[in-house]
């Protein structure tokens, strides 16, 4: 009963002549698409979750334990394009972006609220060919399906490839639509210096999702021209050029690492300043960051290919370029740190995510320039050290950066509080975890364990079975996390509008918001992180 | 109505038929690598050693081998490849010659033992460790012999103008002659070598792990610049489309109306 108390009048509330079903997958409004996301999402990365611990279970002993060696290729595949395709490269844009975007500039939907449901609709089918392709069959190029072999392998790499082309679609649409948004659709006196973090951040993305992924479907949609009608584009056989394929992947796949870090980031720079209660420290540094992200991150691709044998001046420079892109992101997390200075700081969940977030992203980061030098990824490259560093930047990063949005803003979108003492143990135990199970790797990876393999020599036994408790841990904590969520989402006290005490247009609307989010448009007179009293 | 929506479902079964349709290259045409784990490399294929002695691989294999190939005349990958492998093998804990032999086979029967004892001095030396001169062995052989090689390990290979356009990895054979496993690509790590080199004396056979296959091709992909053309129009095409919306974005003012 007190549910339909909360809920009266705001976006969860019953459509009149609509049933439950159809106001939910028809809705147009940007809040129930997000949530859409969330709960779809959501799901996908359980999947993802459960095919990475099944990987590090099977390490336990040496030789086949749980499964075969081509199981375990399949499985990195799926874990591959699950936790990329479906969880990270969608998550923070389509789940928050969508809930929070339009009201954070102060409109009542996006510019395209239909366009908007369709992406939805693309993403689902994406994501429903991608489990076609598990039933009938993993494909085992992992997820980056690099030709020639996913032009001769007999699994359905065709569909694999074509389900991540769906997505793509998915994620353009969404980029157009948030960038119209931002262009057209803010309140008047939302200045673009008035503009929260997260908007910039998602701004910038949005961009990204224009300009790369049509490479990225172009050069899918080779793919499959090549397996159906051999017409040599990949193939040295008949005169094509697979270097060129890796050319063409990395040129969409580098960006959408920071498709996925940085609106991450931009949550992160909404937590901050409202815990620290004190205006975010470099604004402009921060907003500009973004942007330069997103330009540097287009131009260092080659780093992944330092061994395909393409020039080394090549090489050189873009070896240059990512030392290059080290600088925004070191600006960012300067200015967040910065920004702590001489607040008044209010330890509260939200904020320990975004610490553990900082944390965790620095790691990934500085372990990226060891990668990045030349000299030293002839040695790494394809061993472990790889794979913690990766898994640092996109879990330790963007993952952690959804779980602190999540904690930060589910009070606003359920109209409910949760169990912050919960939430704290959880995040601790992550955080042991995710360290516990990540950082043997680096050590590994300098000791020379070769990524990718389903088994290992005696001498890397110990730092893999230290790696394999992390996971157990992680799992328990992750299940934590989340069910203290979902009760919270039932029987949670009531959130007040603001429960934070932020300054963002989000926290002056009831908490769930209204259906159109606001009763008139507000004038916006102040920036977003303005804290003095009385303002 | 009702014919367009048929024609629509019918589109999308097409589409779907196309995507689960096999690959044409699913066949296995030359160059690349089709996987033969589990099969026997043909033992009583003889082949010449440096010193011009005839060999079969049955005399040699008595314990696991690296099996690699390339031609001696190659300017390109294959020197990649041995260079590679010769660090490789000076950084790997077992010994070589002792715990197990490589074999490099040159799939060019034009090449002669005295090309292969050149590579030979060159190679064994760049591994930097010491070595007993049946550590590593440089084959070279008629083509029936190297033809029932290749064939049965599965290396396609094709001779061109200026020289062959083949795949870059290795194969692991067990001491009975097994294939365990490949190994792709042109650079190795010790882990890699120990791992198959465990697996080989165990008689484990298992699936390979890198599938990037790297190729050595001595033709410019000049033949395919209406690709690269095509590529560069939708790529100017997005650049086009994402400044036009830029510009257009910019040019209007925001927020005036509200549409309630």
């Amino acid at each position: 009963m007190a549910r339909a108390g909360i809920t009266e009048g705001s976006y969860l509330s019953a459509e009149p002549g609509r049933g439950w079903l159809s106001s939910w997958l028809l809705t147009t409004d940007h809040k129930r698409i997000g949530i859409l996301y969330l709960f779809s999402i959501l799901s996908f990365f359980s999947v993802g979750v459960v095919f990475g611990f099944l990987m590090r279970l099977e390490l336990i002993a040496r030789g086949p334990t749980i499964m075969e060696a081509a199981t375990y290729n399949s499985f990195f595949t799926l874990h591959g394009v699950i936790m990329l395709f479906l969880f990270l490269i969608p998550v923070v844009p389509a789940v928050f972006g969508n809930f929070l975007l339009p009201i954070m500039i102060g409109a009542r939907d996006v510019a395209f609220p239909r366009l908007n449901l369709l992406s939805w609709y693309f993403y689902m089918a994406g994501a429903a060919l991608a489990i076609t392709t598990l039933i009938i069959g993993p494909a085992d190029t992992g997820w980056t399906f690099y030709a020639p072999y996913s032009l001769r392998t007999g699994t359905s790499a065709s569909l694999a490839v074509f389900a991540v082309f769906v997505l793509g679609i998915s994620s353009i649409l969404t980029g157009i639509n948030f960038v119209t948004t931002v262009h057209r659709l803010r309140a008047p006196g939302m200045t673009w210096f008035r503009l929260p973090l997260f908007v910039w951040a998602t701004y910038a993305t949005a961009w990204i999702q224009i300009i790369a992924t049509p490479i990225l479907g172009v050069n899918l949609l080779l793919v499959i021209a090549e397996r159906l009608f051999g017409i040599g584009v990949f193939d040295p056989a008949k005169g094509g050029d697979p270097i060129l394929y890796q050319h063409l992947f990395w040129i969409y796949s580098h960006p959408a690492v920071y498709i996925m870090v940085l609106p991450a980031m931009g949550a992160v720079s909404e937590i901050v300043p409202v815990f620290a209660r004190r205006v975010i420290f470099g604004y402009k540094a921060i907003a500009y960051s973004s942007i330069g992200i997103a330009a540097l991150g287009s131009l260092v691709w080659g780093h992944h290919m330092f061994v395909s044998g393409y020039s080394y001046t090549a090489a050189v420079y873009f070896s240059l370029f990512t030392f290059f892109v080290a600088i925004p992101s070191a600006i960012k997390v300067y200015n967040w740190v910065g920004s702590l200075y001489k607040g008044s700081i209010v330890m509260d969940t939200p904020f320990y995510y975004a610490l553990a977030f900082i944390f965790l992203f620095s790691i990934g980061g500085l372990s990226g320039l060891i990668l990045g030098a030349l000299s030293v990824n002839v040695h790494l490259h394809d061993t472990y050290f790889v794979v913690a560093h990766f898994h640092y930047i996109k879990f330790g990063g963007a993952a952690f950066g959804f779980f602190a949005a999540l904690h930060y803003w589910f009070p606003k979108i359920s109209g409910r509080m949760y169990n912050r003492r919960v939430a704290n143990w959880a995040l601790l135990f992550l955080f042991i975890g995710f360290n516990t199970l990540f950082f043997p790797m680096f050590v590994l990876g300098f000791e020379g364990m070769p990524r990718r393999y389903f088994d290992y020599l005696p001498q890397y036994a110990d730092l893999q079975h230290l790696s394999i408790v992390g996971s157990w841990i992680l799992v328990a904590a992750l299940f934590t996390m989340i069910g203290n969520l979902v009760v919270a989402a039932y029987r949670g006290k009531i959130a007040p509008a603001n429960p934070w005490g932020a300054r963002t247009l989000e926290w002056q609307i009831p908490s769930p918001p209204p259906k159109e989010n606001f009763e008139q448009i507000p004038e916006v007179t102040r920036g977003p992180y303005d804290f003095r009293e009385g303002v | 109505m009702n014919n367009r929506r048929r024609i629509q479902s019918l589109l999308i079964v097409i589409l779907f038929i196309f995507l689960i349709t096999p690959s044409v290259y699913a066949s296995g045409s030359a160059p690349g690598i089709t996987e033969r784990t589990g099969e026997r490399v043909p033992l009583d294929a003889s082949f010449r050693d440096e010193s011009g002695k005839s060999v079969t691989l049955g005399d040699l294999l008595d314990r696991p081998a690296i099996l690699s190939f390339a031609y001696f005349g190659c300017k390109d990958q294959c020197n990649t490849v041995l260079s590679n492998l010769a660090n490789t093998l000076g950084r790997t804990n077992g010994t070589p010659g002792k715990d197990f032999l490589v074999l490099t086979v040159s799939f060019d029967e034009r090449d002669t033992p005295v090309d292969a004892l050149h590579k030979k001095r060159n190679y064994m030396p760049a591994a930097q460790r010491p070595m007993t001169d049946k550590a590593w062995r440089f084959l070279t052989g008629d083509k029936a012999s190297i033809e029932s090689l290749t064939g049965a390990v599965g290396y396609g290979f094709r001779k061109t103008e200026k020289g062959f356009d083949h795949p870059a990895a290795l194969a692991v054979l067990s001491p009975d002659g097994r294939i365990i496993r490949y190994i792709y690509g042109n650079s190795y790590l010790p882990a890699d070598i120990e791992m198959a080199l465990l697996e080989a004396s165990e008689g484990r056979i298992t699936a390979s792990i890198k599938k990037a296959v790297l190729f050595c091709f001595s033709d410019e992909p000049g033949a395919r610049a209406y690709f690269i053309s095509v590529l560069r129009a939708a790529g100017v095409g997005t650049l086009v489309f994402a400044a036009g919306l830029f510009i257009y974005l910019t040019s209007g003012k925001p927020g005036k109306k509200d549409p309630r």
